[in-house]
């Protein structure tokens, strides 16, 4: 165990945990001085009867100023500015963020307008734009999942522009993050599957990638172990309060391993899948999780095999010999996914021509690959990769995960 | 790792350790909004220069800094308003605190005076403080009591305890962690490792709290005897102090254990350090708890001995293992400085009459007073624990 020659570490987000602590956020909010807060969310979690639970249990003891479910599948730069305006006309104080990554990163986008007392997210671009403390937020998270509710980013689209933006400031961190096992217990197979997946990648690529530090280690291992002990769990019982639980409070830790050490190939790649694809991020990150770690493995296999014992036990890593282990991580990975597999009737997805739409057609075209691996070039998170890539290497990884084959490491370029 | 049905977490600081971490200080303090902040700086007895080596960090940077280098008392109420008076007076904007041990409860009460005008501190408690703070920075020297990082502030009349004093940041900087006597390391380290372990047993830890708590452990177990041996030392004692600020966060979610509360009372009577205490009752500690949550106890190997050691040992054995591996790491600490660590809280100088009323104290403050009874009685005599 090392330590790095310098390291930064940083998660004030106070986390609450339980079967029952929804109606615990009239309190929560109380404490930060508001009284009047915006619900946001979306159609699918107020579909699923998700924002109502949350609604009955703050307004038993609070007044919710608005309850806004507009936010679409990815964060609109126009949706924030006119929910910014609503929060403002209904005279909120706070807000309450129900829902995964997207109404996240919206509801940091709003706070950031309502809380600088402006009109236009836009004037808040560039690094050192916020300079205090923003209004309260409460995340209440509905997918375990993006690990949004203690990241420090929120990722806005202009739509117009054909642009994404990136906004980082500590200040965008929630106040609270609300872990309710309600929230995920009719989570669909798929779903739990894939957003299981998407903190497991975060959790490994924390562990294995170049800005690791001891903190997010020590996160990133609990998070590991509480997925894979929970996963399958809740795959074959949905009603699994305790595992719905266990795996929050994975994607949880896993956010705060990730926002503090970052991500390397696994989402370089998967961002881009996801951009030029529309592949959900949990399905790309579940596919493309065993290509990183054999991509990498001549630079970071140490780390890969002392991830081992998390994946698979004391027992599995004990008989492993441990110049075998890295690939047994990888293996126990690819078992998983067999296995979620086969729990979802084919549905989850473990390579890229098993992934298809709700019409039945293949989401990534085999032509789609070049695209991709050029889309790819543009992602600054591959900075935080063990090993190199340009457009050949990442051509070659996407090649594989398509078929679904082994990375013929004889093909990895060295750096 | 288990998770309760219900757990609340916060960890509000942020930790900057490694090579030249104090250099970022300004422009930490400008993210805190603070351009005007006052430097409390314990006076160091070894003088290797610790104070010079945080003013230099402003030297290039346009930000003026009151610096105050005398000690300060937490129990001095009228000392401790002098100085709110300065920082209010200059005006300030933000407290950095350069030391250890008591000096930083000091500084803490300072910030609380400064924040909250009209509080009494003579009256403090926990609930007394509503809100955040002005900023606060924490820079460590090596030593202390391992209780600097944690959300609780220690006088003579009383213990307070809230989250809001808890550091905005520390700054873990080698430069000024250097010692020339290694031990007030030991003291610190044990205490540090003391309440970890007994932050991961508590009834209402949750998985942060494990979390922190096993990593801090297991700094502990890997950086203390390379400490003692003087090797390795500038990653030694910067790991050592990434250890106790981790421990701190964890300790500040939990209720205080047996063997911190017996140990703070017992620490004054018989005139040994509250760390070195606390190590005593450890091992009697855990053979109680390994009967009970024999699961979390063997939990505790792996960061004391390693991923090979807690895989090969068989399941049934791994707790008693733990609780071994926690005494021979001890018997490695003591050896290297040419001493034992007392084997029990007789030979460490407390009465028995003392550890009785210790005892009869901590039941109050525990769910099980049986338990509290059964581990000071056999910490006292040092039974048998093979």
């Amino acid at each position: 165990m090392g330590l790095p020659g310098f390291y930064e570490f940083y998660c004030p987000v106070k986390t609450v945990a339980g079967h029952d602590v929804l109606e615990q956020i009239p309190e929560m909010l109380t404490t930060l001085g508001a009284q009047r807060p915006m619900l946001l969310t979306d159609k699918g979690v107020s579909g699923a009867g998700l924002a109502e639970m949350v609604i009955n249990a703050v307004q038993e003891k609070m007044v919710i100023g608005s309850v806004e479910d507009e936010v679409p599948a990815d964060s609109d730069l126009k949706v924030v500015n006119h929910l910014a305006a609503e929060y403002k006309t209904k005279k909120c104080d706070a807000l309450i963020a129900v829902g995964g990554g997207s109404v996240m990163d919206t509801a940091k986008g709003v706070n950031i307008v309502v809380s600088e007392g402006a009109d236009d997210l836009m004037k808040y671009t560039g690094a050192g734009a916020l300079k205090q403390r923003l209004n309260p937020l409460i995340a209440v998270p509905t997918t375990s999942g993006t690990g949004s509710e203690v990241t420090q980013v929120a990722v806005i689209a202009d739509h117009d522009k054909n642009i994404k933006m990136l906004f980082t400031s500590h200040f965008l961190l929630p106040d609270i993050a609300v872990l309710d096992s309600r929230m995920t217990l009719t989570l669909p197979p798929v779903i739990t599957a894939a957003t299981a997946m998407d903190a497991l990648t975060h959790a490994v690529e924390a562990y294995t990638c170049l800005q690791k530090n001891p903190l997010s280690d020590a996160h990133a291992v609990a998070a590991i172990e509480m997925i894979c002990k929970n996963l399958m769990k809740v795959m074959r019982n949905p009603d699994d309060v305790d595992g719905r639980l266990a795996l929050a409070v994975g994607a949880n830790l896993a956010g705060i391993a990730f926002s503090n050490s970052m991500v390397g190939m696994v989402h370089t790649l998967g961002h881009s899948v996801g951009a030029v694809c529309g592949v959900p991020h949990g399905c790309c990150m579940a596919i493309l999780l065993p290509y990183g770690l054999e991509y990498n493995m001549h630079k970071n296999g140490n780390h890969t095999a002392k991830l081992l014992l998390h994946l698979a036990g004391p027992d599995m890593y004990a008989l492993t010999p441990s110049h075998l282990r890295a690939e047994k991580s990888i293996l126990s990975i690819r078992s998983l996914n067999d296995q979620l597999h086969k729990a979802t009737k084919g549905k989850h997805a473990r390579c890229f021509k098993e992934m298809f739409n709700t019409k039945g057609e293949l989401m990534v075209p085999r032509e789609m690959l070049e695209p991709v691996a050029k889309k790819a070039m543009g992602d600054g998170s591959i900075f935080y990769n063990p090993e190199e890539m340009d457009y050949d290497d990442f051509l070659m990884v996407l090649e594989h995960a398509w078929e679904g084959i082994v990375l013929d490491r004889n093909l990895i370029r060295k750096g | 790792m288990f998770v309760p049905g219900a757990f609340r977490f916060i960890s509000p600081t942020k930790i900057s350790s490694g090579i030249k971490a104090l250099d970022n200080l300004p422009s930490e303090l400008t993210s805190m909004n603070a351009h005007n902040p006052l430097l409390l700086a314990k006076p160091h007895d070894g003088n290797t220069g610790q104070i010079e080596k945080i003013i230099n960090a402003f030297r290039t940077f346009d930000m003026p800094i009151v610096i105050i280098d005398t000690p300060i008392d937490p129990n001095d109420g009228s000392g401790l308003k002098k100085i709110a008076g300065i920082y209010k007076d200059t005006p300030c904007d933000a407290i950095i605190a350069a030391g250890n041990g008591s000096f930083i409860d000091a500084a803490k009460l300072i910030n609380v005076l400064v924040s909250q005008p009209g509080i009494d501190i003579n009256a403090l408690s926990g609930e007394a403080i509503k809100k955040k703070l002005g900023p606060f920075v924490h820079v460590p020297f090596s030593g202390g009591t391992g209780m600097e990082a944690t959300s609780f502030v220690e006088t003579e009349k009383t213990t307070v305890s809230s989250c809001f004093l808890m550091p905005d940041m520390v700054m873990l900087d080698p430069r000024v962690l250097f010692v020339k006597d290694r031990n007030p390391i030991i003291n610190a380290s044990l205490a540090s490792l003391c309440i970890a372990v007994e932050a991961f047993l508590a009834d209402d830890a949750g998985p942060l709290v494990k979390t922190y708590a096993l990593k801090a452990i297991e700094l502990i177990a890997g950086y203390l005897p390379l400490a003692v041996k003087g090797q390795k030392m500038k990653t030694s004692l910067l790991a050592i102090a990434n250890a106790q600020v981790i421990a701190g966060c964890a300790f500040s979610n939990t209720r205080p254990g047996i063997g911190f509360s017996a140990a703070r009372h017992l620490s004054q009577q018989c005139g040994q350090p509250a760390g070195l205490l606390m190590a005593v009752i450890l091992p009697h500690l855990l053979i109680c708890k390994k009967d009970k949550h024999p699961g979390q106890v063997a939990d505790l190997l792996l960061p004391l001995a390693g991923d090979d050691a807690y895989a090969m040992t068989a399941a049934h054995l791994k707790a008693q293992k733990t609780i071994s591996t926690i005494e021979e790491l001890f018997y490695e600490v003591g050896r290297s400085r040419g001493v034992t660590l007392s084997s029990s809280l007789k030979t460490a100088g407390a009465d028995l009459q003392a550890v009785q009323a210790v005892s009869e104290a901590v039941k109050k403050e525990m769910k099980d007073p049986e338990e509290v009874e059964t581990i000071l009685n056999n910490a006292f005599k040092g039974a048998v624990l093979y």
